[in-house]
């Protein structure tokens, strides 16, 4: 087992452009977190998440309907 | 042996075939790791458009090698921009000297008995001359012993020489069978080069001219290796694919091919960016003295301003067809390259500042959120032209313009 401590704390939120269909919900999901641009697709920010920040990460993660999103390690 | 110093050897127009190639320059002897040491000694770097050290590009892939089952070297001469030819001629004219590149490549990566290598040229659909030519050069190969070579055919679209879409279609080949033009995979930008399938097998892409290059060091050694620079060159007459020593400043190049001198040029294509003219005149065309200048070549591109163009009508044509070139996959690219081009097509007509801040908002939520740079080089070229252009986008402020001074724009 990873220490899941460890790894919350040095995550990353990541997309894959090509699997984002911009409606937006994401953006409900962490609304601190993903503000969405002009044309409804997502910004997502590209530093370290506090670890705070994690748990709306991962609901936005979890609820994504295209599983566009990922956390992943800050390598 | 004699010594060429030049990836261009043959003549334009002519092909050298295998046992030309090697009178001239001898059988290709097995590489070592040392062509690694080499490679890092001359310091080259991809002429792809990146200019990422080369050597470099290789320690993710002899760690990934040791447990890997397969390496497969990519040669990459999908040259999608219809301002670039330089690969094509490499193609066309020596494409040996491109397929001892990925041959001392292999061996010198594939050592042991760990991991086989294959080798694969991605090439542009409808380039037939270039497809039949290195076709030809893998069949006189056939008795060698060398990686299985092959030729894999990309639909002709600009984006499908970037290095990830290689290395996708690569991917689903091994898959399927078949190259699709876009299969999805999540890339890992950081390590764009290299991509361990699901077999955790490494894919190692190299541009044609770099691949030339290296099969070039393979044979000549670091010592005597000599870094020459090749360009595509806009001419009156049409394209023009030189080769030039690092003394050649761009004021020589261009007069060399009968070219007006220009207000500015576009270096590095459609993806990337203007220069006046009096900055770069006087600069040697080479990678390396311009990047002290932070300069790019890019891939070689050199586009010149005709004189009865108009810098910022050019630019809105180019964002227009870099638009029309996006996969339409991601949605900042599908929808922000065409908001770009329409907002500098209206600029270019009549500059109103309600649209140049619109157009700098909308560059600003571009770059970096594709899955692959096109849309980043599209947005760099569109404002290296509002910053080279500046006092062009005053005139057109009042719908004058410097290059049609009398002909009153709507
Ligand atoms: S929820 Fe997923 S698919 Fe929808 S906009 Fe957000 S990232 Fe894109
Ligand atoms: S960024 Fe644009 S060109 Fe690149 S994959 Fe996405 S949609 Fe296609």
């Amino acid at each position: 087992m990873t220490d899941s401590m460890t790894v919350m704390t040095n995550v990353m939120l990541r997309i894959d452009p090509q699997a984002c269909d911009g409606i937006g919900m994401c953006a409900h999901l962490a609304p601190d977190l993903i503000t969405l641009d002009r044309w409804g697709y997502p910004i997502i920010p590209t530093r370290v998440l506090d670890v705070e920040e994690v748990s709306q990460a991962t609901k936005a993660v979890k609820g994504c309907p295209k599983k566009a999103l990922h956390l992943i390690a800050n390598k | 042996m004699l010594v060429d110093y030049f990836v261009l050897s043959a003549p334009a127009g002519q092909r050298e075939d295998y046992n030309a190639h090697i009178q001239r320059n001898g059988v290709l002897e097995r590489c070592d790791r040392s062509l690694i040491d080499a490679v890092a000694e001359v310091a080259l770097t991809g002429r792809g458009g990146a200019h990422f050290p080369v050597a470099r590009k290789w320690q993710p892939v002899l760690q990934a090698i040791s447990t890997a089952a397969r390496l497969t070297v990519v040669v990459n001469a999908a040259e999608g921009e219809p301002s670039s030819r330089k690969d094509a001629e490499i193609m066309r004219r020596n494409p040996h000297l491109v397929l001892d590149g990925a041959v001392a490549l292999s061996q010198s990566l594939v050592t042991g008995t760990y991991a086989a290598a294959d080798i694969v040229v991605w090439l542009h659909e409808g380039d037939d001359i270039s497809l039949s030519s290195i076709q030809r050069a893998i069949d006189e190969r056939a008795g060698l012993d060398e990686p299985p070579m092959r030729v894999l055919l990309t639909p002709a679209r600009y984006v499908s020489g970037e290095s990830t879409s290689v290395i996708r279609a690569v991917q689903s080949e091994r898959r399927t069978g078949k190259a699709t033009a876009f299969p999805r995979f999540t890339v890992d930008p950081g390590r764009p080069w290299l991509q361990d399938d699901a077999d955790g097998n490494p894919i190692l892409v190299h541009n044609c001219e770099t691949m030339a290059r290296i099969g070039q060091i393979a044979r000549v050694g670091a010592l005597a290796y000599r870094a020459t620079s090749l360009v595509t060159v806009t001419a009156p007459g049409g394209l023009r694919v030189l080769e030039v020593g690092p003394d050649t400043t761009f004021a020589t190049l261009l007069a060399s091919l009968g070219v007006v001198t220009p207000s500015a040029v576009l270096l590095g294509g459609y993806g990337g960016q203007w220069v006046e003219w009096l900055r770069i005149a006087d600069l040697a065309v080479d990678p390396d003295a311009l990047r002290t200048h932070g300069l790019s070549l890019g891939a070689g591109i050199i586009i010149p301003l005709a004189p009865e163009e108009c810098g910022l009508q050019k630019t809105a044509e180019i964002a227009a067809w870099m638009a029309g070139q996006s996969a339409k996959a991601c949605g900042p690219c599908t929808f922000g390259l065409p908001a770009v081009a329409e907002l500098m097509t209206k600029i270019s007509k009549k500059a109103k500042a309600r649209d140049l801040r619109e157009l700098h908002e909308v560059c600003g939520l571009i770059p970096g959120r594709g899955a692959c740079r096109h849309p980043d080089g599209t947005v760099r070229m569109v404002t290296s032209a509002l910053e080279v252009f500046a006092e062009d986008l005053d005139q057109h402020t009042h719908s004058r313009c410097l290059a049609h001074p009398r002909k009153h724009r709507r």
